[in-house]
Parts: C-alpha cells; structure tokens; sequence
C-alpha cells in the first residue's frame, strides 16, 4: 500500500489519476494491469490471476478437469 | 497522536484477536531540520511517533525501527527504496508493506492488517487460497491509496 500524496514519483511512474488504484505486476507479464477504484474482490483476482498467468479453468473442479 | 479513547479500543481490539507475535520493522530517515536540495521532507518522525503508540498496545507487537542512513544494508537486504516503509511480519513472514503514514483512513487498514497477519486471518475463501497457492512466480500488488 502506498500513500500517493507522499509518492509522486511512484504515483507519476503508473499514472495514478483517482484512488484506490492498484497495479499488479510480475516478472512473468511485460506489462502491468492497472484496477482503478473499488469493486467487487472478483475484479481484483481476475487481474491478480492475468498477471499471475493463473488459468483459471484448471481449477474449476469437475467441469474443467472432465476436458482433459 | 492516538487518542486515548482509540488506544483503549484498539488495545481490547489487540488483546481478543492477536495470536502469533508481530514484528513491524520501521524504515525512516531522521529529518536534520536542514533543507538538503533534491531531497523532500518525509513523514519519518510522525510514522515513528505513531507506530511506537500502536506498538504500546500490545505486547504482541515488537516494533523494529531502521535509520536507512546509518543502516543502508538493512534496507538494501529488505529491498527498500523509499521512508518510510513499514513491513509487518508475521509467522509467514513480511509481504505486506505500507509506504508513507497509514493515518486517516488508512489507519484503520493498517490495524486490520497487524490483525490479519497476527491470526493469519485475511477473510480469504479457502478455494481462492488454494488457487493463490498455485501461483509460480511472485505477484507485486501496489496498492495506491489517500489517507482522506
């Protein structure tokens, strides 16, 4: 968690423009995913999964694993 | 700077919910009251003064304060570039970091995070946990954020 106020620097590098803004990223993605404002924690863990290169239909249990 | 109201919730607070011992590892740089040109006033000295009043509260809570300018290895090895920084550790180790002075709102949030990694309780649902377990390469969350 970063105070924007007190971070210029680091609110200019990911043009931080309205909070909460958060930005994930990983050596794994070239390029970071950027949520902007609340919301729901389903929106959260879709862009922290994307980063992440979680594939989330390897964990859907029986449905996903029947296609294999 | 807590009032003694706050301290006495956040004290019971504390002493119900806290189970494994907090560290808080403070990384500052004393203000010299010189204006050193390139270089901004932090909010050192209040984040200290606050964290010391927090960590008086409970004596599950060890407070470990780190002058980068006396001690540049120490914020080296913790990989800290900015102050202050707070890293508040747990049994699991410190991967939530704070920079800048959690006050107004974000004091709130930083109580409910020496609660979270004190019980290891972040109201996560265990299917989601197994997923974030999976994950191979580490995720940085930067969460830009105002105290008001």
């Amino acid at each position: 968690m970063i105070e924007a106020n007190e971070f210029p620097d680091l609110s200019r590098r990911y043009r931080v423009s309205a909070v909460p803004q958060t930005v994930f990223t990983s050596a794994a993605s070239p390029e970071p995913r950027v949520l902007v404002g609340g919301g729901p924690p389903e929106r959260f863990l879709g862009e922290l999964f994307t980063v992440a290169r979680v594939r989330l239909e390897d964990h859907l249990g029986d449905e996903g694993s029947a296609e294999r | 700077m807590i009032p003694e109201r706050d301290q006495a919730i956040i004290r019971d607070r504390f002493q119900a919910e806290l189970v494994n011992p907090v560290t808080i590892d403070l990384f500052i740089r004393p203000e010299t009251g010189l204006f050193i040109p390139g270089r901004q006033p932090t909010t050192s000295r209040e984040t200290r003064q606050l964290l010391e009043e927090v960590a008086a509260l409970s004596d599950k809570i060890a407070l470990n304060v780190v002058d980068v300018t006396s001690d540049p290895a120490a914020a080296a090895a913790a990989n800290v570039t900015e102050v202050p920084t707070i890293i508040i550790r747990g049994p699991e180790d410190g991967r939530v970091r704070m920079l800048g002075i959690p006050s107004g709102y974000e004091f709130a949030t930083f109580i409910e995070t020496i609660v979270s990694v004190s019980s290891g309780n972040f109201g996560i649902d265990d299917e989601v946990v197994k997923i974030l377990d999976t994950i191979a390469d580490p995720v940085d969350v930067q969460v830009f954020v105002t105290p008001t």
